[in-house]
């Protein structure tokens, strides 16, 4: 029976700190040790908690004077990671220091649990030694993006970069924790109108690529559904270069929609004629799942977002029957 | 594969300009709070609108020009050629009909009432009812019905959450309340200093044409941050513009830039202060900006009383006059957001309406939010005279159905009894 180990968490998670410059540089409680990755205002470290021993990860935000301040992608992750760091499928936001650098910028240090890899690198690795993620795994996995994804959405925040990139994961826990809320938002509920402009294009939801400005948490659930594909074929699903290719990628394996299967579709603001594809069989595309495997990613990758599966009752489905068995949370 | 730079998440700088900066009318930026001193006025915002005549069917308005962005350039060239001509339009719209943007050939021109001068009554000759008036009122099914149900197929009303998000904001909305009393704290500033700041962020807020979240998150941000740390009054409206750029950056999808904010401030600071400021806000609130305030509360409420867009109007009405006094700082946003709309439902109706849909939604009955509706009642009385009517004049315009325009709820204070200390209240 598939089951899934929790990292050990403090009974209360305590608020991340914030320390202006007048309070000890992050750098005179940090060791940097190894840079792992690289974000849109800055890089991100592993590092070491100098007072502790502990290991974090450290992602620097330049925030620089001459231009318009704090960026909102910065601010949001921040004050949703306050809001969300408390679920054991976020990750969790330790501490918050604010330095100034040599050339006298203000530098914003978000300091995070450390997790040993990510579901990119962990989904490469399965494809570069040739085999496959075992069933059990994958179902673990999922399980906890959904518990996840459910947690953030009852929250009334929308992820909109839901991606394996973006899924950090303790090699020998298996434990799976959403990061990165750069793009996320709160939001009001019924829901405004947004940005289209948001996803990377391969988990990118049909109805934003056809220019659909409302939009609500179906966006993350096909995301989930594109997720749970690579983690069966070790492959991404669409991997479409461009907004037009992405369309024709999905409409060729899917089927291209028309106004029955998704009322409305033919008013968005990027609907064309598109060349007419019947639907392909999800076992051909994705092979290797049960049945009730096969019934969930199709209600993931409902092209009514209306009919999309919420995450909240994907938890339910039959497919995770006996991980929600062994489920203590 | 990277995601492509969305709007909402560049950097504000590359965002649009802010639409209506030279709109602003002949009124100073807080000149009340006296912090203009030797500041030489940026002609932008002290260029006078022209005033409206008293609506005639037979007469010609006269209108500005449409908006275009706010540039260095463009006030260079308005302070040497004093402002553009006034264009006359054509003849008054019919009643109802949102007079704000009105074709000239091919463009698009602004006619709105003059914020600085008391709006005429005539501009909204619309019914708002009558204390003498018979009103029918539907007699609503009292069961306690759900009302989320016809919304199911719609994932912009995210029915499957609505229950446990609403559990979470009130669980969490006390952490986004200040000590009703922390006024007492401050040395240089005090509630009628914090009014004028509100009273002219309102009108910030609505020629910037901004999400009603901003406008309510903004004013949370300013308590917080004067909850806990001394400002000075000069230093005032610099911790109000930085909490109008902090909520923009939180809620916008374009954020306007911050030489707008300086340009709408009457240069009364600089960019340097104003990203300083937005450091030390986030720093003592702890980036914390994920906060419930009264605007999520009240599109449930609205949600939970049927309302059509009179109630709507009437109900934000109600609560901007509550951002203004700083004793509604004794009230919790839900409680807030509960009072608004039964005092809105009253004064529409004429007298006491408070469904069992709308208790249980609000968990408010009529008699705990009374205490709090009777003070909006008040402040609904006052709205229109003194020198802080700029909700006032928000809501007489035709974009708000002249709400400001309807009747007091007069009767819902001179009801008997006292009501009983309210739950809401903190």
């Amino acid at each position: 029976m598939a089951t899934i180990q929790h990292q050990a968490k403090p009974a209360v998670a305590a608020a991340p700190s914030t320390t202006t410059g007048g309070g000890q540089r992050a750098m005179d409680l940090y060791e940097k040790l190894e840079k792992v990755g690289e974000g849109t205002y800055g890089k991100v470290y592993r590092a070491r908690e100098k007072a502790t021993g502990r290991i974090v990860a450290l992602k620097k935000t330049r925030l620089p004077e001459d231009d318009e301040g704090v960026p909102p992608t910065a601010m949001r992750e921040v004050s949703l990671l306050r809001m969300l760091s408390q679920d054991p499928h976020v990750v969790r936001l330790l501490d918050l220091k604010q330095g100034v650098n040599k050339e006298g910028q203000t530098i914003l240090y978000l300091v995070f649990e450390y997790m040993d890899t990510d579901l990119k690198k962990f989904i490469r690795g399965h494809r570069s030694n040739n085999e496959k993620i075992p069933a059990a795994t994958v179902k673990i996995l999922m399980y906890q993006l959904c518990k996840g994804v459910a947690f953030v959405h009852g929250r009334g925040v929308l992820h909109r970069d839901l991606k394996p990139h973006n899924l950090l994961m303790d090699r020998k826990t298996m434990a799976l924790k959403i990061a990165d809320l750069g793009l996320s938002r709160a939001i009001t509920v019924p829901v405004k109108k947004y940005t289209h402009e948001i996803l990377t294009l391969w988990y990118r939801a049909p109805e934003i690529l056809l220019g659909a400005t409302h939009y609500s948490t179906p966006v993350d659930i096909w995301s989930v559904g594109c997720i749970f594909a690579e983690l069966v074929t070790n492959q991404p699903l669409f991997p479409g270069d461009s907004e037009l290719q992405q369309l024709l990628h999905i409409f060729k394996l899917l089927g291209t929609p028309n106004e029955q299967v998704w009322p409305g579709v033919g008013k968005l603001p990027n609907w064309h004629e598109y060349p007419q594809w019947k639907p392909t069989k999800l076992s051909a595309l994705v092979p290797g799942l049960d049945a009730d495997g096969y019934d969930l990613l199709e209600k993931l990758l409902e092209y009514e977002p209306a009919k999309r599966i919420p995450a909240k009752k994907a938890l339910e489905h039959p497919y995770f029957k006996d991980v929600r068995k062994g489920d203590a949370h | 594969m990277a995601a492509r730079a969305a709007d909402e998440n560049r950097r504000p700088g590359v965002g649009r300009p802010a639409p209506c900066v030279r709109d602003m009318g002949s009124r100073r930026a807080l000149t009340d709070i006296k912090n203009l001193v030797g500041v030489a006025p940026n002609p932008c915002a002290v260029a006078k609108k022209p005033v409206l005549q008293k609506s005639r069917r037979d007469e010609k308005k006269t209108a500005l020009p449409s908006s275009r962005p706010m540039t260095r350039k463009f006030v260079a060239s308005l302070a040497s050629k004093g402002q553009p001509e006034c264009q006359p339009t054509g003849a008054d719209p019919e009643p109802g009909v949102d007079q704000r943007k009105e074709p000239i050939g091919d463009g698009i021109i602004d006619i709105d009432v003059e914020l600085d001068e008391p709006v005429d009554d005539s501009d909204c000759d619309v019914d708002m009812g009558d204390e003498t008036e018979n009103k029918d009122i539907m007699n609503q099914d009292e069961s306690l019905m759900d009302i989320d149900s016809a919304d199911s197929g719609n994932p912009l009303a995210a029915t499957e959450y609505v229950e446990e998000l609403y559990k979470f904001y009130r669980e969490n909305e006390a952490k986004s309340c200040v000590n009703p009393d922390y006024m007492s704290s401050q040395q240089d500033i005090n509630a009628k200093m914090r009014a004028i700041l509100i009273d002219w962020l309102i009108e910030v807020h609505y020629k910037f044409e901004l999400m009603d979240e901003t406008l309510f998150l903004t004013v949370n941000v300013i308590d917080r941050f004067l909850e806990k740390e001394v400002v000075p009054r000069k230093k005032l409206q610099l911790v109000g513009i930085t909490a109008l750029l902090l909520a923009c950056k939180y809620e916008e999808v374009s954020v306007p830039v911050v030489e707008d904010l300086v340009l709408i401030s009457d240069r009364a600071y600089t960019k340097g202060q104003i990203l300083e400021m937005e450091k030390l806000i986030l720093n003592t609130l702890q980036f914390n900006m994920s906060v419930p305030t009264p605007y999520v509360f009240m599109k449930r409420f609205l949600k939970a009383a049927d309302a059509d867009k009179q109630l709507e109007l009437v109900s934000f009405f109600m609560l901007e006059l509550c951002l203004v006094e700083y004793q509604m700082l004794n009230y919790r946003p839900s409680h807030l957001a509960a009072a608004a709309v039964y005092t809105a439902q009253c004064a529409i109706n004429r007298c006491q309406q408070w469904t069992k849909v709308c208790e249980s939604h609000s968990r408010y009955t009529g008699d705990q939010l009374l205490e709090c509706s009777r003070m909006m009642v008040d402040f609904h009385q006052k709205a229109g005279t003194g020198k802080l009517t700029g909700v006032h004049r928000k809501y007489s315009t035709y974009k708000f159905g002249c709400a400001a325009k309807i009747l007091p709820a007069q009767f819902m204070l001179e009801l008997g009894g006292t009501a009983p200390p309210p739950s809401g209240a903190i």
